[in-house]
Protein backbone atom coordinates (compact mmCIF):
# COMPACT_ATOMS: atom_id res chain seq x y z
CA UNK A 1 0.00 0.00 0.00
CA UNK A 2 1.11 3.36 -0.85
CA UNK A 3 1.09 6.05 1.66
CA UNK A 4 1.85 9.95 0.98
CA UNK A 5 4.40 11.84 2.67
CA UNK A 6 1.19 14.35 3.97
CA UNK A 7 -0.22 11.09 5.57
CA UNK A 8 2.98 9.72 6.98
CA UNK A 9 3.46 13.32 8.16
CA UNK A 10 0.48 13.18 10.00
CA UNK A 11 1.20 9.81 11.07
CA UNK A 12 4.54 11.08 12.76
CA UNK A 13 2.41 14.00 14.55
CA UNK A 14 -0.09 11.51 15.97
CA UNK A 15 -2.88 13.19 13.70
CA UNK A 16 -4.15 10.24 12.39
CA UNK A 17 -7.12 7.96 13.54
CA UNK A 18 -6.96 4.26 14.63
CA UNK A 19 -7.64 2.23 11.55
CA UNK A 20 -5.50 4.40 9.49
CA UNK A 21 -3.01 4.26 12.04
CA UNK A 22 -3.02 0.32 12.17
CA UNK A 23 -2.72 0.01 8.08
CA UNK A 24 0.37 2.52 8.56
CA UNK A 25 1.85 0.15 11.14
CA UNK A 26 0.54 -2.95 9.07
CA UNK A 27 2.53 -1.58 5.94
CA UNK A 28 5.66 -0.35 8.12
CA UNK A 29 6.27 -4.02 9.60
CA UNK A 30 6.76 -5.14 5.85
CA UNK A 31 8.43 -1.78 4.66
CA UNK A 32 11.77 -0.74 5.97
CA UNK A 33 11.99 2.50 4.49
CA UNK A 34 8.35 3.30 5.32
CA UNK A 35 10.03 3.35 9.14
CA UNK A 36 12.66 5.52 7.85
CA UNK A 37 10.23 7.72 6.30
CA UNK A 38 8.51 8.30 9.35
CA UNK A 39 11.12 8.42 11.94
CA UNK A 40 12.69 11.01 9.70
CA UNK A 41 9.79 13.14 10.45
CA UNK A 42 9.82 12.77 13.61
CA UNK A 43 13.71 13.64 14.16
CA UNK A 44 12.95 16.90 12.12
CA UNK A 45 10.35 17.61 14.81
CA UNK A 46 12.24 16.82 17.12
CA UNK A 47 15.10 18.96 15.97
CA UNK A 48 13.19 21.75 15.39
CA UNK A 49 11.48 21.95 18.94
CA UNK A 50 15.27 21.72 20.49
CA UNK A 51 16.04 24.80 18.36
CA UNK A 52 13.41 26.85 20.67
CA UNK A 53 12.71 24.93 23.40
CA UNK A 54 15.58 27.26 25.53
CA UNK A 55 13.96 30.30 25.09
CA UNK A 56 11.50 28.51 28.02
CA UNK A 57 14.33 28.74 30.44
CA UNK A 58 14.74 32.20 29.73
CA UNK A 59 13.83 34.71 32.33
CA UNK A 60 10.88 36.88 31.28
CA UNK A 61 11.31 40.32 30.65
CA UNK A 62 9.79 42.98 33.19
CA UNK A 63 7.88 44.64 30.38
CA UNK A 64 6.13 42.08 29.39
CA UNK A 65 5.08 41.06 32.73
CA UNK A 66 4.08 45.09 33.04
CA UNK A 67 2.06 44.32 29.94
CA UNK A 68 -0.15 41.68 30.81
CA UNK A 69 -0.67 42.72 34.76
CA UNK A 70 -0.53 46.39 35.34
CA UNK A 71 -3.37 48.26 36.07
CA UNK A 72 -4.33 50.68 33.26
CA UNK A 73 -3.83 54.34 34.70
CA UNK A 74 -5.46 57.52 33.66
CA UNK A 75 -4.74 57.74 29.64
CA UNK A 76 -2.00 60.35 29.79
CA UNK A 77 0.21 59.54 32.70
CA UNK A 78 -0.15 55.55 30.84
CA UNK A 79 1.16 57.76 27.80
CA UNK A 80 3.93 59.55 29.22
CA UNK A 81 4.72 56.78 31.17
CA UNK A 82 5.24 54.34 28.95
CA UNK A 83 7.09 56.62 26.13
CA UNK A 84 9.49 57.35 28.79
CA UNK A 85 10.22 53.93 29.86
CA UNK A 86 10.59 52.53 26.32
CA UNK A 87 12.80 55.36 25.27
CA UNK A 88 14.95 54.43 28.29
CA UNK A 89 14.92 50.99 28.28
CA UNK A 90 14.18 49.55 25.10
CA UNK A 91 15.45 51.69 21.96
CA UNK A 92 14.61 49.92 19.09
CA UNK A 93 15.08 49.89 15.06
CA UNK A 94 11.66 50.03 14.39
CA UNK A 95 9.23 52.56 15.48
CA UNK A 96 6.24 50.31 14.91
CA UNK A 97 6.31 48.62 18.55
CA UNK A 98 6.56 51.68 20.37
CA UNK A 99 3.85 53.70 18.46
CA UNK A 100 2.18 50.34 18.35
CA UNK A 101 1.61 49.88 21.56
CA UNK A 102 1.23 53.27 22.92
CA UNK A 103 -1.87 53.32 20.67
CA UNK A 104 -3.32 50.40 22.01
CA UNK A 105 -2.63 51.70 25.27
CA UNK A 106 -4.35 54.83 24.94
CA UNK A 107 -7.30 53.16 23.76
CA UNK A 108 -6.84 50.87 27.10
CA UNK A 109 -7.31 53.52 28.73
CA UNK A 110 -10.34 54.67 27.59
CA UNK A 111 -11.80 52.04 26.88
CA UNK A 112 -11.22 50.97 31.12
CA UNK A 113 -11.45 54.45 32.33
CA UNK A 114 -14.91 55.47 30.94
CA UNK A 115 -15.55 57.55 33.51
CA UNK A 116 -12.11 59.15 33.50
CA UNK A 117 -13.03 61.24 30.32
CA UNK A 118 -12.08 64.73 31.90
CA UNK A 119 -15.89 66.93 32.46
CA UNK A 120 -14.15 69.37 29.79
CA UNK A 121 -14.79 66.77 27.31
CA UNK A 122 -17.87 65.62 28.16
CA UNK A 123 -19.26 67.56 25.95
CA UNK A 124 -17.28 66.44 22.75
CA UNK A 125 -17.04 62.41 23.72
CA UNK A 126 -19.42 60.00 24.81
CA UNK A 127 -19.48 56.34 25.52
CA UNK A 128 -21.54 53.73 24.38
CA UNK A 129 -21.37 49.90 24.51
CA UNK A 130 -18.34 49.47 21.98
CA UNK A 131 -16.01 52.35 23.48
CA UNK A 132 -16.11 56.05 23.21
CA UNK A 133 -18.06 58.03 20.23
CA UNK A 134 -17.63 61.94 19.23
CA UNK A 135 -20.52 63.79 20.09
CA UNK A 136 -21.26 67.76 19.90
CA UNK A 137 -19.16 70.20 17.90
CA UNK A 138 -16.65 67.01 17.59
CA UNK A 139 -19.33 65.03 15.74
CA UNK A 140 -20.24 67.99 13.80
CA UNK A 141 -16.82 68.63 12.32
CA UNK A 142 -16.47 65.13 11.73
CA UNK A 143 -19.64 65.13 9.27
CA UNK A 144 -19.67 68.48 7.79
CA UNK A 145 -15.78 69.81 7.90
CA UNK A 146 -14.04 70.32 4.87
CA UNK A 147 -11.48 72.66 3.81
CA UNK A 148 -10.10 75.37 6.81
CA UNK A 149 -12.23 75.40 9.16
CA UNK A 150 -12.11 79.39 10.67
CA UNK A 151 -11.70 79.46 14.68
CA UNK A 152 -13.74 75.95 15.04
CA UNK A 153 -13.50 74.18 18.49
CA UNK A 154 -12.47 71.30 16.59
CA UNK A 155 -10.16 71.08 13.30
CA UNK A 156 -10.32 68.24 11.14
CA UNK A 157 -6.59 67.40 9.21
CA UNK A 158 -6.52 64.13 7.20
CA UNK A 159 -9.33 61.93 6.32
CA UNK A 160 -8.97 58.53 4.90
CA UNK A 161 -10.35 54.93 4.51
CA UNK A 162 -9.21 52.06 7.65
CA UNK A 163 -8.29 48.56 6.07
CA UNK A 164 -11.39 47.37 6.78
CA UNK A 165 -13.41 50.26 4.85
CA UNK A 166 -14.95 52.76 6.84
CA UNK A 167 -14.06 56.29 6.68
CA UNK A 168 -11.85 57.81 9.13
CA UNK A 169 -10.62 61.21 9.89
CA UNK A 170 -8.18 62.69 12.54
CA UNK A 171 -9.27 65.96 14.85
CA UNK A 172 -7.53 67.87 17.53
CA UNK A 173 -9.00 70.09 19.58
CA UNK A 174 -7.55 72.36 22.36
CA UNK A 175 -6.69 69.56 24.76
CA UNK A 176 -7.27 66.45 22.71
CA UNK A 177 -6.10 64.86 19.70
CA UNK A 178 -7.20 61.57 17.88
CA UNK A 179 -8.95 59.79 15.00
CA UNK A 180 -12.38 58.07 14.65
CA UNK A 181 -14.00 56.24 11.94
CA UNK A 182 -18.18 56.15 10.76
CA UNK A 183 -19.69 54.02 11.86
CA UNK A 184 -23.77 53.07 11.61
CA UNK A 185 -24.25 55.89 13.88
CA UNK A 186 -21.74 57.47 14.94
CA UNK A 187 -18.10 58.55 14.78
CA UNK A 188 -16.27 56.04 16.69
CA UNK A 189 -12.80 56.89 18.65
CA UNK A 190 -10.34 54.68 17.66
CA UNK A 191 -7.43 56.49 19.34
CA UNK A 192 -7.16 59.70 21.46
CA UNK A 193 -4.75 61.32 23.31
CA UNK A 194 -5.48 63.89 26.08
CA UNK A 195 -3.60 67.25 26.97
CA UNK A 196 -2.56 67.61 23.10
CA UNK A 197 -2.39 71.14 22.05
CA UNK A 198 -3.74 71.87 18.56
CA UNK A 199 -1.39 74.59 16.82
CA UNK A 200 -2.73 77.96 15.21
CA UNK A 201 -1.18 77.19 12.21
CA UNK A 202 -3.51 78.20 9.20
CA UNK A 203 -3.43 75.29 7.21
CA UNK A 204 -5.49 72.64 8.10
CA UNK A 205 -3.29 70.32 5.94
CA UNK A 206 -0.82 70.66 8.26
CA UNK A 207 -3.02 69.45 10.82
CA UNK A 208 -1.71 66.11 10.97
CA UNK A 209 1.32 67.00 12.08
CA UNK A 210 -0.18 68.46 15.13
CA UNK A 211 -1.17 64.96 15.73
CA UNK A 212 1.07 63.39 18.71
CA UNK A 213 3.37 60.35 16.97
CA UNK A 214 1.36 57.58 18.68
CA UNK A 215 -2.01 59.50 17.33
CA UNK A 216 0.00 59.70 13.56
CA UNK A 217 1.32 55.85 14.22
CA UNK A 218 -2.14 54.51 14.44
CA UNK A 219 -3.53 56.38 11.79
CA UNK A 220 -0.62 54.98 9.56
CA UNK A 221 -1.65 51.00 10.76
CA UNK A 222 -5.41 51.93 10.35
CA UNK A 223 -4.94 53.40 6.82
CA UNK A 224 -5.85 51.66 3.32
CA UNK A 225 -4.37 53.58 0.78
CA UNK A 226 -3.72 57.36 0.35
CA UNK A 227 -5.51 60.07 3.01
CA UNK A 228 -8.64 61.84 0.74
CA UNK A 229 -7.82 65.27 -1.27
CA UNK A 230 -10.53 67.96 -0.68
CA UNK A 231 -12.53 66.93 -3.54
CA UNK A 232 -12.90 62.75 -2.43
CA UNK A 233 -13.96 64.31 1.02
CA UNK A 234 -16.92 66.46 -0.25
CA UNK A 235 -17.92 63.40 -2.25
CA UNK A 236 -17.76 60.94 0.77
CA UNK A 237 -19.18 63.52 2.67
CA UNK A 238 -22.23 63.43 0.02
CA UNK A 239 -22.78 59.63 0.76
CA UNK A 240 -22.83 60.57 4.44
CA UNK A 241 -19.40 58.76 4.92
CA UNK A 242 -20.78 55.68 4.16
CA UNK A 243 -18.56 52.28 2.78
CA UNK B 1 -13.80 51.94 36.12
CA UNK B 2 -16.26 51.37 38.49
CA UNK B 3 -18.61 51.20 36.46
CA UNK B 4 -17.60 47.66 34.78
CA UNK B 5 -19.44 44.99 35.24
CA UNK B 6 -17.94 41.90 38.27
CA UNK B 7 -18.23 39.78 35.44
CA UNK B 8 -16.42 41.31 32.49
CA UNK B 9 -13.76 42.46 35.11
CA UNK B 10 -13.25 39.15 36.22
CA UNK B 11 -12.99 37.38 32.53
CA UNK B 12 -10.65 40.29 31.76
CA UNK B 13 -8.31 39.53 35.20
CA UNK B 14 -8.75 35.68 33.68
CA UNK B 15 -7.02 36.82 30.62
CA UNK B 16 -4.40 38.17 32.34
CA UNK B 17 -3.55 35.07 34.40
CA UNK B 18 -3.78 33.32 30.97
CA UNK B 19 -1.45 35.59 29.26
CA UNK B 20 1.24 35.45 32.64
CA UNK B 21 0.92 31.65 32.15
CA UNK B 22 1.66 31.41 28.62
CA UNK B 23 4.52 34.26 28.08
CA UNK B 24 7.11 31.80 28.08
CA UNK B 25 5.43 29.98 25.38
CA UNK B 26 4.37 33.09 23.35
CA UNK B 27 8.06 33.85 23.50
CA UNK B 28 9.45 30.82 22.47
CA UNK B 29 6.57 30.94 19.27
CA UNK B 30 7.59 34.55 18.77
CA UNK B 31 11.34 33.72 18.47
CA UNK B 32 10.29 30.85 16.07
CA UNK B 33 8.59 33.11 13.44
CA UNK B 34 10.37 36.45 13.68
CA UNK B 35 13.09 36.45 11.20
CA UNK B 36 15.05 38.74 13.91
CA UNK B 37 15.64 37.43 17.39
CA UNK B 38 14.93 41.14 18.85
CA UNK B 39 11.36 41.60 17.18
CA UNK B 40 10.16 38.40 19.00
CA UNK B 41 9.85 40.62 22.64
CA UNK B 42 8.25 43.44 20.52
CA UNK B 43 5.87 41.28 19.17
CA UNK B 44 5.06 39.44 22.02
CA UNK B 45 4.26 43.20 23.62
CA UNK B 46 1.89 43.59 20.91
CA UNK B 47 0.04 40.69 21.10
CA UNK B 48 -0.96 41.03 24.72
CA UNK B 49 -1.98 44.52 24.34
CA UNK B 50 -4.05 43.70 21.40
CA UNK B 51 -5.28 40.24 23.61
CA UNK B 52 -6.40 43.10 26.42
CA UNK B 53 -8.30 45.45 24.34
CA UNK B 54 -10.56 42.39 22.81
CA UNK B 55 -10.71 40.12 25.65
CA UNK B 56 -14.11 39.62 25.22
CA UNK B 57 -13.75 37.80 21.80
CA UNK B 58 -11.50 35.32 23.70
CA UNK B 59 -14.54 32.29 24.88
CA UNK B 60 -13.43 29.91 27.96
CA UNK B 61 -14.26 26.78 25.63
CA UNK B 62 -11.71 27.44 23.64
CA UNK B 63 -8.27 26.85 24.17
CA UNK B 64 -6.44 30.30 25.09
CA UNK B 65 -3.05 29.63 23.25
CA UNK B 66 -4.91 29.12 19.67
CA UNK B 67 -6.74 32.49 20.33
CA UNK B 68 -3.15 34.08 21.69
CA UNK B 69 -1.14 32.65 18.80
CA UNK B 70 -3.78 33.94 16.57
CA UNK B 71 -3.09 37.22 17.88
CA UNK B 72 0.58 37.07 17.25
CA UNK B 73 0.06 35.98 13.85
CA UNK B 74 -1.95 38.23 12.65
CA UNK B 75 0.42 41.36 14.33
CA UNK B 76 2.84 39.41 12.80
CA UNK B 77 1.58 39.61 9.16
CA UNK B 78 0.58 43.21 10.13
CA UNK B 79 4.34 44.07 10.75
CA UNK B 80 5.00 42.28 7.25
CA UNK B 81 2.67 44.78 5.33
CA UNK B 82 3.36 47.34 6.96
CA UNK B 83 7.22 47.07 6.15
CA UNK B 84 6.70 46.35 2.40
CA UNK B 85 4.13 49.25 2.15
CA UNK B 86 7.02 51.12 3.37
CA UNK B 87 9.24 49.40 1.01
CA UNK B 88 11.68 47.68 3.58
CA UNK B 89 13.34 44.66 2.31
CA UNK B 90 13.77 42.18 5.20
CA UNK B 91 17.32 41.23 5.41
CA UNK B 92 18.43 37.65 5.97
CA UNK B 93 18.99 36.50 9.09
CA UNK B 94 22.28 37.13 10.57
CA UNK B 95 22.59 37.38 13.83
CA UNK B 96 22.91 34.55 16.00
CA UNK B 97 25.59 33.02 13.85
CA UNK B 98 28.73 33.10 15.41
CA UNK B 99 29.71 29.74 16.20
CA UNK B 100 31.95 29.35 18.98
CA UNK B 101 34.85 26.72 18.37
CA UNK B 102 33.72 24.27 21.17
CA UNK B 103 30.17 24.10 19.80
CA UNK B 104 28.82 20.66 20.25
CA UNK B 105 27.23 18.72 17.60
CA UNK B 106 23.48 20.08 19.33
CA UNK B 107 24.30 23.64 19.62
CA UNK B 108 25.24 23.44 15.67
CA UNK B 109 22.06 21.63 14.74
CA UNK B 110 19.76 23.77 16.66
CA UNK B 111 21.94 27.15 14.67
CA UNK B 112 21.12 25.70 11.75
CA UNK B 113 17.31 24.45 12.54
CA UNK B 114 16.80 28.22 13.22
CA UNK B 115 18.62 29.19 10.31
CA UNK B 116 17.02 27.43 7.74
CA UNK B 117 13.59 28.25 9.89
CA UNK B 118 14.42 32.05 9.07
CA UNK B 119 14.42 31.00 5.14
CA UNK B 120 10.63 29.50 5.26
CA UNK B 121 8.32 31.61 3.65
CA UNK B 122 5.59 33.14 5.78
CA UNK B 123 2.87 30.82 5.86
CA UNK B 124 4.93 27.39 5.95
CA UNK B 125 7.11 29.23 9.07
CA UNK B 126 3.79 29.98 11.02
CA UNK B 127 2.50 26.06 10.61
CA UNK B 128 5.97 24.69 11.30
CA UNK B 129 6.39 26.96 14.44
CA UNK B 130 2.73 26.25 15.59
CA UNK B 131 3.17 22.66 15.18
CA UNK B 132 6.33 21.68 15.78
CA UNK B 133 7.74 24.15 18.00
CA UNK B 134 4.28 24.98 20.13
CA UNK B 135 2.89 21.05 20.12
CA UNK B 136 -0.72 22.47 18.53
CA UNK B 137 -2.87 19.89 17.19
CA UNK B 138 -3.77 20.25 13.12
CA UNK B 139 -6.87 21.68 14.43
CA UNK B 140 -5.81 24.16 16.66
CA UNK B 141 -2.96 25.14 14.01
CA UNK B 142 -5.57 25.44 12.07
CA UNK B 143 -8.00 27.79 13.78
CA UNK B 144 -4.71 30.22 14.92
CA UNK B 145 -4.01 30.63 11.17
CA UNK B 146 -7.50 31.11 10.08
CA UNK B 147 -7.48 28.54 7.65
CA UNK B 148 -8.89 25.11 6.91
CA UNK B 149 -7.31 22.14 7.82
CA UNK B 150 -6.01 20.63 4.70
CA UNK B 151 -4.34 23.91 4.05
CA UNK B 152 -2.32 23.94 7.51
CA UNK B 153 -1.54 20.43 6.23
CA UNK B 154 -0.32 21.50 3.13
CA UNK B 155 1.52 24.24 4.32
CA UNK B 156 3.18 22.07 7.25
CA UNK B 157 4.13 19.32 4.60
CA UNK B 158 5.91 21.91 2.35
CA UNK B 159 7.67 24.04 5.12
CA UNK B 160 9.26 20.54 6.45
CA UNK B 161 10.34 18.89 3.10
CA UNK B 162 12.30 22.60 2.90
CA UNK B 163 13.90 22.20 6.19
CA UNK B 164 14.81 18.68 5.98
CA UNK B 165 16.32 19.55 2.24
CA UNK B 166 18.20 22.62 4.22
CA UNK B 167 19.17 20.55 6.92
CA UNK B 168 20.75 17.26 5.37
Amino acid sequence: MQFSDEILMAYADDEVDADLRRQIEAAMALDPSLAARIAKHRGLRADVGAAFNGVLDEPIPDRLLDAATSKTAPVTDLNAARVAKQRAAHPRRWSWVEWTSIAASLVIGILAGRTALQPSHSDLFATNASGVVARGELAAALTDQVGAPKDAQVRIGLTFRATSGEYCRTFATASAAGFACRETNAWQVRALSEGAAGSKSGDYRMAATELPPAILAAVEQAMAGEALDQEQERAARARDWTK
Amino acid sequence: MSETPATTKSSLQQVREQIVALLPRMRRFGRAITRHPSDADDLVQIAIERALLRYEQWRPEAPFHSWMFGIMRNAWIDEARARSRQGKVLAPEEAGLEIADNASEAQLRMLSVQKAMTTLPEEQRLAVALVLVEGLSYKEAAEALEVPIGTLTSRLARGREALQKQLE
